[in-house]
């Protein structure tokens, strides 16, 4: 696998939860479409980064990708192999290659385990070398997150917040992999603790050609680490571009009101800057809009939106957005521009 | 006269290992109408900051010491009787988890009349309710009449977080204090609690104390800025200055490590370290250990906040103002 060959494909996968009622004679009456056809790519040594707010199945996504959840359908091809549907031991071998870094760094260490016990038990499990031999690899990863080895021994809970996150981070560096699936990993840190880790995942990619999936709800967070970003919302992914495509130039009402809901850390072009404030809350999945997911919530919204259900689309296969009524113009000069001029006589194919 | 004076305010816990001082020697004025930004990493004290002047900390596992004057009353010398008028009435405050801050077994009609009636004991049990959908129509919640049968778990967080201000604005206060009012919420529903606080602003002519740790918010809602450090106020200034010419190389580090600031900079610029215990903090300046131009000097003197004559800008730093205003070393990722 060399740098710039697709390591990870993603086709059409979902991941319903299926709503029951009753005790004994359980019954399905509804499902929770968490994840709803996603489709994506990603190439050896880079970054992706997805973002959207908490509901938006973002997680759901990761959890399927190292199968700790079965997806429902679609498929999920890992360096060549279809590991959809892979189990037992032929699913362990995939995992050297293919980790993952949870959010919150307390709860994804076990209390009871020293910090030797926790980097050292994937290598256990693999059965990599000899007791020596990996009491010396963990001291080198401990080293290599910038964690002293000298506290090799001690638990968990004697680390701060950031260093817990080192230690996860460690952990998942064990088996040298490939791909790591990153699920908010800088969420739960202090901005200062925040620019440490994402410089050490940063550097860690450059040294060994990591590539990452990078989840998290910062949008600025994303577009530092990421090469091309996703947006979902309800499930859907709604636009996808490299960074500074999408950055500059979002094209769905959706990623767009994102944007400029980001607080600015610049008083003057805070200030300055067009606000396009979303109503209302994101609705329920069990229960989503029909037609385009956003409408509800869309400035933009026209009769069709309800009835047509809008498909990625784009000038280029690199940034593609479902919309009908797509924004054209970046940046907007008020915030009523992002309503559409008139009655949109347009039909959606002609927009397209 | 400034609405809230504090000064040389001290707040300490006294634990099993020995006595934290939480805050040690804050000071900061707080004009009417004005929206003063505290900000600084978990655990600098700026929360136990507001607790202390609301008197909300228990007096038999803490001692505070200073003076806080609000509206010419000294709040610490007030007494529990004449703090329960004050709390709710002339300062209120909104909480970072609107789910633990009401009440999940009372109706939110119940909690928003209670608000009311309890400082004005005339009001009949209508007028209260009727005030209470008033201010619900207020902070923007649809068919507000509808919604005061509803209990908390039945609204989404961001429908919450404006129950709690609208609760807070009942009484039109003079002080708002908001301690990390969006931190819960996503990005979307933190646009619109902002668009609100702003548009309340303008329309009850509170002033509002920001607490957080977002130099984002700070820079979209506030007029002036505090940085606080293991329990110290670093710098204060007005937010164009701060964000412009910040002083104390902790700002700059803070600013620095923002990725949305420094999307050209080949690096993050990231403070070494973490910050000290409070428990045995260091002699001499706090921040020194993870200082990039510590001297000597730092290590063995406190800095005392000042800044030149008339100059509202001031800072806790022994560095010569002419380092402190070379840009080179504001924006470390100039370098990078």
């Amino acid at each position: 696998m060399t740098t710039g060959d697709t390591i990870l494909r993603v086709q059409n996968l979902a991941k319903h939860f299926p709503v029951t009622r009753g005790i004994i004679f359980q019954k399905e009456i509804a499902s929770l479409k968490a994840v709803d056809d996603v489709s994506f790519e990603i190439k050896a040594g880079q970054t992706l980064g997805l973002v959207g707010e908490s509901g938006c199945g973002k997680s759901t996504l990761a959890r399927c990708i190292v199968r700790l959840l079965e997806p429902t359908g679609g498929s999920i091809e890992f360096q060549g192999q279809d590991i959809t549907r892979l189990t037992g031991s032929a699913m362990r071998r995939v995992r050297r290659d293919l980790v993952m870094i949870f959010q919150d760094p307390m709860s994804s260490l076990n209390p009871r385990m020293r910090v030797s016990q926790v980097i050292g038990e994937p290598l256990e499990i693999h059965e990599v070398g000899t007791s020596a031999t990996r009491k010396a690899r963990v001291m080198e990863l401990l080293e290599l997150v910038g964690l002293n080895p000298e506290h090799y021994n001690r638990f968990p809970h004697e680390f701060s917040g950031g260093q817990r996150q080192r230690i996860g981070i460690a952990r998942a560096l064990a088996l040298e992999p490939k791909l790591i699936v990153c699920d908010e990993p800088v969420s739960a840190l202090d901005v200062s603790v925040q620019a440490q880790i994402i410089n050490l995942l940063e550097d860690l990619q450059a040294e060994f050609g990591l590539t990452y999936l990078f989840i998290a709800h910062d949008l600025d967070i994303v577009r530092r680490v990421s090469d091309e970003v996703h947006v979902m919302y309800l499930g859907k992914v709604v636009e996808h571009g490299t960074d500074e495509d999408l950055y500059e130039h979002p094209h769905h009402p959706y990623s767009a009101a994102l944007l400029s809901a980001r607080p600015e850390p610049d008083p003057d072009r805070a200030r300055a800057r067009t606000h396009i404030i979303l109503e209302g809350d994101v609705p329920s999945p069990l229960n989503p809009p029909s037609g385009c997911r956003f409408r509800t919530r869309c400035p933009r919204a026209q009769p069709v939106c309800s009835d047509v259900q809008p498909e990625l689309a784009g000038p280029t296969t690199g940034h593609q957005w479902a919309c009908h009524y797509p924004v054209e113009t970046w940046p907007l000069a008020r915030p009523e521009d992002i309503r559409l001029p008139s009655p949109a006589v347009v039909a959606p194919e002609a927009t397209a | 006269m400034p609405l809230l004076e504090v000064s040389d305010l001290h707040t300490s816990f006294s634990t099993d290992d020995g006595v934290v001082r939480a805050v040690d020697g804050v000071s900061f004025t707080v004009d009417r109408g004005q929206v003063l930004g505290i900000v600084g990493e978990s655990g600098c004290g700026k929360s136990v900051t507001m607790l202390s002047i609301m008197r909300l900390l228990s007096a038999r596992q803490s001692q505070t010491t200073g003076s806080v004057t609000f509206d010419g009353e000294d709040l610490l010398a007030a007494s529990t009787k004449g703090m329960q008028k004050i709390r709710g009435k002339e300062i209120a405050m909104i909480f970072q988890d609107p789910m633990t801050s009401l009440n999940p077994v009372y109706r939110i009609g119940w909690q928003l009349a209670e608000a009311a009636r309890l400082h004005n004991p005339g009001m009949s049990k209508a007028e209260a309710y009727d005030r209470a959908a008033e201010m619900l129509t207020a902070v923007g919640i649809p068919s507000p009449r509808e919604r005061l049968a509803n209990y908390p778990h039945e609204m989404s967080g961001g429908m919450r977080q404006r129950v709690m201000i609208a609760m807070a604005l009942t009484n039109d206060p003079k002080l708002l204090i908001a301690d990390e009012p969006t931190t819960a919420l996503d990005v979307t529903t933190q646009a619109q609690i902002l668009e609100l606080i702003r548009k309340l602003r303008t329309e009850f002519d509170s002033a509002i104390v920001f607490i957080t740790h977002d130099m984002g918010v700070v820079a979209e809602l506030c007029d002036d800025v505090v940085v606080m450090y293991a329990g110290k106020v670093v710098e204060r200034g007005t937010v164009t200055e701060l964000f412009r010419n910040p002083q104390h190389p902790y700002t700059w580090g803070l600013l620095g490590s923002l990725p949305g600031r420094n999307l050209r900079s080949k690096r993050l610029y990231s403070i070494p370290g973490s910050p000290p215990s409070l428990l045995h903090p260091p002699s001499g300046c706090r921040f020194a250990k993870r200082c990039a131009h510590v001297m000597e000097v730092c290590l063995t003197e406190e800095p005392i906040l000042g800044g030149m004559a008339n100059d509202p800008h001031l800072v806790a730093c022994h560095l010569a103002p002419e380092v402190r205003n070379d840009k080179t070393n504001q924006f470390p990722e100039v370098l990078a």
